[in-house]
């Protein structure tokens, strides 16, 4: 029976369901794993400066949108475990595994049972007696089990269209929340807070910045100096680090053209000459130049232009 | 000890013990797994299996206030068998009914010579809830109507199988059979020693077969589908099961677009034909176009694309006229009517309300009778009536006196148990059992089905919706 999937033969409806899942799957990671740094800042920040530890749970809860915690630890609980938070790291898995409900028979049985033994170990678990030991074993076990599906991802499926909508998922997330994660970072009011008290505090903010992004072993290998031109250029610039933006980009452009089967030389549709042009520019740009425009200016230029792409994409393959 | 020593009768008949009250020679293997355990691993053995559920999404999906919660359809682990012996009746004796069932919908959708030699009467098929006036006239591939039948079967008092009711729409529940078995080969593997069980793996095989026996003869690489309501329906696990199985795709209404009586699936790289349609949404809401204007779930075209034969649809459409309760009361002579045969498997004997006299027969005795409404399924819209209080007779007195054609009435049959494992101990639940038929190329019997529990104590309903659970089925060689 000629059932067998045929290229270019995926339901778009299934299509946009795989893009969406592998979106949030990265951005629960990605949540849990800032959560985890940002709890491990914050105390380690309460030694030097109590005003500026402050503001770093504060700015956590700000950029979740949350109104009232009464500790740091329920405030990490919250953003973990609330199922009524949108940004929570359970909502963002359960987003992830609605999507991939809805498409079961497109992902391997693997995948789809290690997101939902996720979802239900995350529900089932009291978070009202949570400590802060317990969450931040949760975080860390949740990093195993992500780290679990890039290998069931990346060993148990095909490299065929569901495999490339996974990888274009994935990756505009990751450029979205490394820009916005840099933007949110650089211009932290900590750093200010810590100045006025005549401290200096721009290594450790700046090796946490990149914790949450993993990259601070990867990072010393290759630099001396930490200084936001440096990490602007490993986490944005680098075509090699794997959570570099251009990086990101370059990924995005390959699942493109392996969609299509059109050589990376030429573009078959917008969203590839979008990203084409991306690449090319970031290509060719120096961190220098970035910091010179003013970090928050280009990070706010590539997010329009990330959420152009994904436009783009959508109408293209989700139609 | 085995859990076996306090067990004992509470119906007439149980599957698991002899007449004298010992535990049955199918069973002795079963009793001496048993002994190896304390009630006490059983239970935790069983706790592993619901979570071996769970995990792998083996669940059905309740909402409430838009929360969606997954339920784990309880399953017990004490299995039913059956010998090779009385399997082989079983069998036949559904053969001969699916074939039976097929004939007569074939006629009732052309020449209805069944009405005309006055052996059933004619409102009764005309004006049945399912009948599909729209359906009359057309031809279907290979003249076969039903491809997929789930037919439900008790053991009464006599110690037979008797038919309770056949399922011709969209039957559901293969996907536990297949599942049930995988967790008793993960979680109890011991309890296989000794015994020789049929293997049920191949049904998606068989069903797929199916699928591509039916494809128009133009498609000479047909594509099939299963078509779901979606992710909310209550069955939706059991689709991405087959389908995963089979190597299909599932699609929903809004995949798919019917140009020029063709259908087909919008796809990242354009519209692709599809030849064949496994269906698992029912006649009323396929198609706005015939059926439900309202439907959002159905596909407008689909039904003329398949009255043009450019693709094929399992089951075929009308099919439900013949699975309605009061209709249900005629297939013994249905199945003299077109096979000249008698039929193999026997019927609950069936009152019907709209027969002369029928009205009165059950209000006389409704206290004894379960009457049930003829269009339902699922256990709703009925009254058992020893278990029920005189106003809830009174009531439905009244209903079966409005609306005769709606109400059929059995005697309440006091069907057969099965050891359960409940609270430490084995304890008597009464079972069903629903074997799954599949016609292509032929008829094919899955052999064992689902075997249904209703695990409240006393309960006689063994419907999911009404607390009930499975467990595995092994029929032996």
């Amino acid at each position: 029976m000629g059932s067998t999937m045929k290229r270019g033969e995926m339901l778009s409806r299934v299509a946009s369901a795989l893009f969406w899942s592998s979106r949030y799957s990265e951005r629960a990671e990605h949540t849990a794993r800032v959560l985890r740094e940002t709890f491990r800042y914050g105390q380690e920040l309460a030694g030097l400066s109590a005003p500026a530890a402050m503001a770093i749970f504060e700015e956590a809860a700000l950029l979740h949108d949350l109104k009232a915690y009464s500790s740091p630890e329920e405030l990490l609980s919250q953003l973990v475990y609330d199922p009524y938070l949108p940004t929570s790291v359970l909502s963002c898995i359960a987003m992830s595994r609605e999507n991939a409900r809805s498409i079961r028979e497109s992902v391997s049985s693997e995948m789809w049972q290690t997101i939902n033994v996720l979802y239900h170990r995350l529900t089932n678990s009291n978070r009202t007696t949570a400590n802060a030991a317990e969450i931040q074993s949760t975080l860390w076990e949740l990093n195993e089990v992500f780290h679990q599906l890039h290998g069931l991802r990346d060993h148990t499926m095909s490299r065929g269209e569901a495999y490339q909508f996974i990888r274009l998922g994935r990756y505009i997330e990751r450029a979205d929340l490394t820009l916005r994660l840099l933007d949110h970072m650089f211009h932290h009011p900590a750093l200010v807070l810590a100045e006025d008290e005549g401290l200096v505090i721009h290594t450790i903010h700046l090796s946490s910045t990149l914790r949450m992004c993993t990259s601070l072993e990867a990072f010393s290998r290759d630099y001396t100096h930490l200084t936001p031109e440096s990490i602007a250029e490993f986490l944005v610039l680098s075509p090699e680090s794997p959570r570099a933006v251009l990086f990101a980009f370059d990924e995005i452009e390959a699942a493109l053209h392996s969609l299509s089967r059109s050589p990376r030389e030429v573009f078959t549709t917008e969203a590839e000459q979008l990203v084409g042009r991306i690449v090319g520019e970031l290509r060719f740009s120096s961190a220098d130049e970035l910091i010179e425009v003013g970090y928050h200016e280009t990070s706010e230029r590539l997010l329009g232009k990330l959420n152009h792409l994904t436009a783009l994409i959508a109408l293209t393959y989700f139609g | 000890m085995s859990l076996f020593y306090n067990y004992s009768k509470l119906s007439a008949n149980d599957e698991a013990l002899s007449d004298g009250g010992e535990v049955h020679a199918l069973y002795e293997g079963i009793a001496t797994s048993l002994e190896k355990l304390s009630p006490k691993e059983l239970e935790t053995k069983k706790k592993a299996a619901d979570l071996f559920f769970l995990n792998r999404g083996t669940t059905f999906t309740v909402y409430n206030e838009d929360q969606g919660i997954d339920r784990v359809f309880p399953f017990d682990p004490i299995p039913r068998i059956i010998s090779g012996t009385e399997w082989e009746k079983i069998e036949f004796g559904l053969r001969q009914r699916i074939f039976a069932l097929n004939l007569f919908l074939k006629d009732i959708y052309h020449d209805q010579r069944i009405l005309r030699d006055g052996v059933i009467p004619v409102d009764l098929i005309l004006g049945a809830k399912h009948f599909r006036r729209e359906w009359v006239g057309v031809e279907v591939p290979h003249d076969i109507y039903v491809h997929i039948c789930g037919t439900d079967l008790i053991r009464d008092e006599n110690g037979d199988m008797v038919v309770l009711e056949d399922n011709l729409r969209s039957p559901s529940g293969v996907s536990y059979v297949l599942e049930n078995r995988e967790a008793m080969k993960s979680m109890f593997p011991e309890f296989f020693e000794g015994y020789d069980i049929r293997p049920v793996q191949e049904y998606s095989y068989l069903l797929r077969e199916v699928l591509e026996f039916i494809a128009p003869p133009s498609a000479d690489d047909p594509v099939a589908v299963l078509l779901s309501p979606g992710v909310y329906n209550s069955a939706y696990f059991e689709h991405t099961f087959l389908a995963k199985q089979m190597g299909i795709r599932v699609v929903e209404g809004r995949d798919l677009v019917v140009d020029d009586d063709i259908l087909y699936m919008k796809t990242t790289g354009g519209l692709r034909k599809v030849d064949v349609v496994y269906r698992r949404i029912d006649d009323d809401f396929l198609d706005p176009l015939i059926f439900r204007p309202d439907s959002v779930l159905g596909v407008p075209g689909i039904v003329n694309a398949y009255r043009r034969g450019n693709v094929a649809l399992a089951n075929s459409i009308g099919t439900g006229v013949a699975d309605d309760k009061a209709v249900y009361a005629y297939v013994p002579k249905i199945i003299r009517y077109y096979l000249g045969e008698e039929p193999l498997l026997q019927n609950v004997p069936t009152i019907i309300a709209s027969d002369p006299g029928g009205v009165t027969a059950i209000q006389d005795q409704i206290e004894n009778l379960v009457v049930k409404r003829v269009d339902e399924a699922g256990g709703y819209g009925m009254l058992i009536g020893p278990h029920s209080t005189r106003s809830e007779q009174e009531e439905f007195k009244a209903r079966v006196a409005a609306e005769p054609r709606c109400y059929i009435a059995q005697r309440m049959v006091d069907f057969s148990t099965h050891p359960s494992f409940i609270d430490g101990s084995l304890q008597p639940r009464r079972v069903d059992l629903r074997p799954y038929i599949l016609f292509g190329s032929e008829v094919k019997v899955l052999p064992g089905g689902l075997t249904r529990v209703a695990l409240r104590e006393g309960s006689m309903v063994v419907n999911s919706s009404q607390g009930g659970g499975s467990k595995d089925t092994w029929v032996l060689r």
